[in-house]
């Protein structure tokens, strides 16, 4: 700060003396010459020395604020350059009441896309029937078949894999990604995990590796995705990474449960009735496995027990997959509710 | 290293991603054409993606190919030091009636010509300048707009960079058309980046261009980048839409769309493989009567004298000549091994194959082939003669999602080796026929559905345990090749385009 007063006091000096010269005498053309262009440098200087010092916000743009410095300084000698230096500090003063915030808090403003996308309707059939019918427009089957993203494997990947024989190309190209993508991931999934498991000999480790192997194994026949020899295949790796998880310990209700489930597929009924058994045994909830005991008893024929084992179902909470089923297998409620209750008893 | 240079050639070649650099069906297609025409002096344009993405050239380059230069779209530039600018409002609106046209060629067909108006504009000085797209007042002013009109994702940065990266390879594409070396005739292999050169080329240059479709490059691109992962979606539960795309999906297939549209445009000549592939064109905007089809064809006399080196019984091995990339879903090929094998133990799978383009495909197909107990019977051989693999083979597989008149399918049947095949492109024409004459010559193979490995194995398995099927197969092969898919009858129909478009004058 001293070295920018010295410098102001200097500058403010020279400009009063060449504002003086050009008072004295200034009779003749050079002499008027001279003195404007002492004045022209001095107010230059002044201009570059008043910027300098100014607050910086007040410095752009550059160039108008410059010329503005200038002007004062050379057509107002010394009284300029003293108005300007109150016009700042007045400003200074007003802007402190009022400054101007570069950034400003706000409310976030409501994204609306519904008034951006068009509306989409299936017609009455629905999703499905719009997949199904390769006369519609493309672009409104390929809309359709996106929707299966956000559906579940479980349900989608069949309607997908009947997409891959599809006559439309992109309808079978895409659906063809959907299922590869998801594929892609249980496979990165598998992968992991029997590094992990090939990486530790701890046996509460191990069983969590060979149980989630199991489970992935598990989603591929689960989701549809392998099919035919791969679809046996990952059933019996399944079975494997199970046996050797209920190795380390016997009493995993959840992996007996799942082996149940796993010998279901495989249409092994006994060791998937004995599977479910010990399951309940180790704790596991019996009302979670009447749909198996059901799904065991239509495979072996015993519909009387499909009926009892419904109704049982019925009696809990039913999930709205099966409610077409119930009322297929339950015309008579009243009859076999009263004998299974008995029966319960 | 150094690449041939010439101040002028006859026919400039436009090349997206394939020869000399990568090995394919495309590439060997585009060496036989080459070798195919002496009289004419080839120069070449590579555009590759990232120069580390490829390595020596995978072709000898013919002594007709006068003139070669490579660039590559996505290696960062140098650019012009960044100065703020106004931007010409006339030239802005002129390129907003352009993208009204991309957007809906049909409702705004006025505007059709704006390209060829704007192109000469996109020089360094132009008023449609690669430093007025990034840096003017009036192209923020612009983008800004089309964002508040359409776009349906939140984040307006992502929008903004999303417009910039996408669009900075066109500015290149437009320098390497302005430093390009005077041609009689422009071809170019694909549409995407290499068509857009071609349509940039004949707008500068006003030299014919001839368009050859191997693929449907728009829609290739498209399936990819449905399932591709590095595109954002920034929208949050509430704001998605199940049925729709997220927007910069949307966007980026409609740029492919709109610059492939530019080449059906500009292009004199628009060739295709086969039929479905030619009225896909059509639906994608190509003018039907500049479309035409040229099937693919062969060295049948080569590839013939191959049948007296095989094996007396057909060795049980199963072959899939083909890059080890997705698009060949050579995991279905594997799956349908695992089958073949329960069935055959001695059987033998091999992928003959280029593996350096997709190398984690690679490594998650060997991963399969090891989770699947493969080990012994499937075999990665890399890239191969076919004319020393073909003898050792029974039987050619594709198991591809996508493909257009595959090579490879044809030289198998001139040696004598039938195919299985996925249905995809021309295969089944391939296989059973086109017309009815064609269809009397009898099935060289089977075809499937695609990711299907339990058809295919079945399908492979009819073949590789029935002499007399095979047989019967071979015969068929060998005829429909000799009748419809020669190199002369090739060459014939290219004679014709190549001496229109050379000797054309304005």
């Amino acid at each position: 700060m001293p070295e920018h007063f010295l410098v102001g006091t200097t500058l403010l000096f020279e400009d009063l003396l060449g504002f003086l010269r050009a008072l004295a005498g200034a009779h003749d053309l050079e002499i008027w010459l001279f003195v404007l262009l002492v004045q022209s440098v001095f107010s230059g200087l002044m201009a570059l020395w008043f910027w300098r010092i100014l607050p910086t916000r007040f410095r752009e743009p550059r160039g108008y604020i410059l010329g503005l410095l200038f002007s004062f300084s050379f057509f107002i000698p010394l009284v300029g350059v003293f108005g300007f230096f109150f016009a700042v500090l007045m400003g200074l003063y007003w802007q402190r009441k009022k400054r101007h915030h570069p950034f400003d808090s706000m409310f976030l403003p409501e994204f609306d896309l519904v008034s951006r996308e068009p509306e989409i309707k299936f017609g009455s059939g629905g999703i499905k029937a719009c997949l199904d019918n390769a006369a519609m427009p493309p672009r409104r089957r390929l809309q359709a078949l996106l929707t299966m993203q956000s559906v579940s494997p479980r349900t989608s990947n069949p309607v997908l894999q009947n997409l891959l024989n599809d006559s439309g190309e992109d309808i079978r190209l895409v659906a063809y990604g959907l299922l590869d993508g998801r594929e892609k991931k249980i496979n990165h999934h598998i992968y992991d995990e029997l590094q992990r498991l090939e990486s530790t000999q701890n046996p509460a480790l191990r069983l969590i590796s060979l149980r989630h192997l199991a489970e992935l194994e598990w989603e591929f026949v689960y989701t549809t995705l392998a099919q035919g020899d791969l679809r046996k295949r990952a059933l019996s790796q399944a079975l494997g990474y199970l046996d050797q998880a209920l190795d380390i310990d016997t009493a995993q209700a959840g992996l007996w449960f799942l082996k149940g489930r796993v010998q279901l597929e495989r249409q092994q009924y006994a060791e998937a009735r004995f599977a479910f058994d010990t399951a309940q045994q180790h704790g596991l909830v019996v009302a979670r496995l009447y749909p198996y005991y059901a799904e065991l008893a239509f495979a072996q024929r015993d519909f009387y027990q499909v009926k009892k084992l419904l109704m049982l179902i019925k009696q809990g909470q039913v999930p709205a997959r099966l409610e077409s089923l119930m009322q297929y297998w339950l015309p008579s409620v009243a009859v076999v509710n009263q004998g299974a209750m008995e029966q319960a008893k | 290293m150094t690449f041939p240079r010439a101040e002028e050639a006859d026919i400039a070649l436009l090349l997206e991603g394939t020869f000399p650099y990568v090995a394919g069906g495309v590439s060997s297609w585009v060496n036989q054409i080459i070798r195919g025409f002496p009289e004419y002096r080839f120069a070449i344009i590579f555009l590759g993606s990232r120069v580390e993405d490829y390595g020596d050239m995978k072709y000898a380059l013919p002594d007709n190919v006068v003139h070669l230069e490579r660039h590559f779209l996505y290696n960062p530039e140098v650019g012009a030091p960044i100065q703020p600018r106004h931007g010409d409002p006339q030239t802005f609106e002129k390129m907003a009636n352009m993208h009204k046209y991309f957007r809906d060629p049909h409702a705004h067909c006025q505007y059709a010509g704006l390209f060829s108006q704007i192109v000469p504009e996109m020089g360094h000085n132009g008023k449609a300048s690669l430093e007025q797209f990034l840096y003017s007042h009036e192209s923020w002013e612009y983008i800004k707009a089309q964002y508040l009109q359409n776009c349906t994702d939140p984040s307006f940065v992502d929008y903004f960079w999303s417009i910039r990266s996408m669009h900075t390879p066109v500015w290149m594409l437009s320098r390497i058309a302005e430093n390009f070396i005077p041609v009689k005739a422009y071809h170019t292999v694909s549409t995407g980046y290499a068509g857009l050169l071609g349509a940039l080329l004949k707008a500068k240059r006003a030299r014919p261009l001839i368009l050859s479709e191997h693929g449907i490059y728009t829609k290739e691109r498209k399936i990819d980048l449905f399932s591709a992962q590095w595109v954002k979606d920034n929208r949050n539960l509430f704001q998605q839409n199940p049925t729709e795309v997220s927007y910069f999906r949307q966007l980026w297939i409609r740029f492919f769309q709109a610059i492939g549209k530019q080449c059906y445009d500009q292009a004199d000549h628009i060739v295709a493989l086969f039929e479905n592939n030619r009225l896909r064109q059509v639906e994608d905007g190509a003018p039907s009567e500049r479309t035409c089809n040229i099937p693919n064809g062969i060295d049948v006399a080569r590839f013939g004298a191959l049948r007296s080196l095989r094996p007396e019984q057909t060795p049980q091995v199963m072959c899939l000549i083909g890059r080890v990339v997705p698009i060949k879903d050579i995991k279905t090929f594997v799956r349908a091994m695992r089958t073949v094998v329960n069935r055959l133990p001695q059987a033998e799978g091999w992928i003959a194959g280029p593996e350096d383009e997709d190398p984690s495909y690679v490594e998650e197909c060997r991963q399969l082939v090891n989770a699947l107990g493969l080990n012994d019977n499937v075999k990665f051989l890399g890239f191969q003669k076919l004319t020393e693999l073909l003898p050792k083979v029974g039987l050619g597989v594709l198991s591809s999602v996508s493909e257009g008149l595959p090579l490879v399918i044809l030289e198998g049947f001139a040696a004598g080796v039938p195919a299985v095949s996925t249905d995809v492109g021309s295969c089944k024409q391939l296989i059973f026929g086109l017309d009815e004459a064609d269809q009397a010559l009898g099935a060289a193979g089977d075809i499937v559905g695609i990711a299907d490995p339990q058809a295919l194995a079945y399908a492979c398995l009819k073949f590789l345990t029935d002499q007399a099927a095979w047989n019967a197969a071979s015969e068929a092969a060998i005829k429909r090749v000799e009748t419809y898919y020669t190199q002369a009858q090739m060459f014939g129909s290219y004679r014709k385009i190549y001496q229109q478009a050379v000797q054309w004058q304005a």
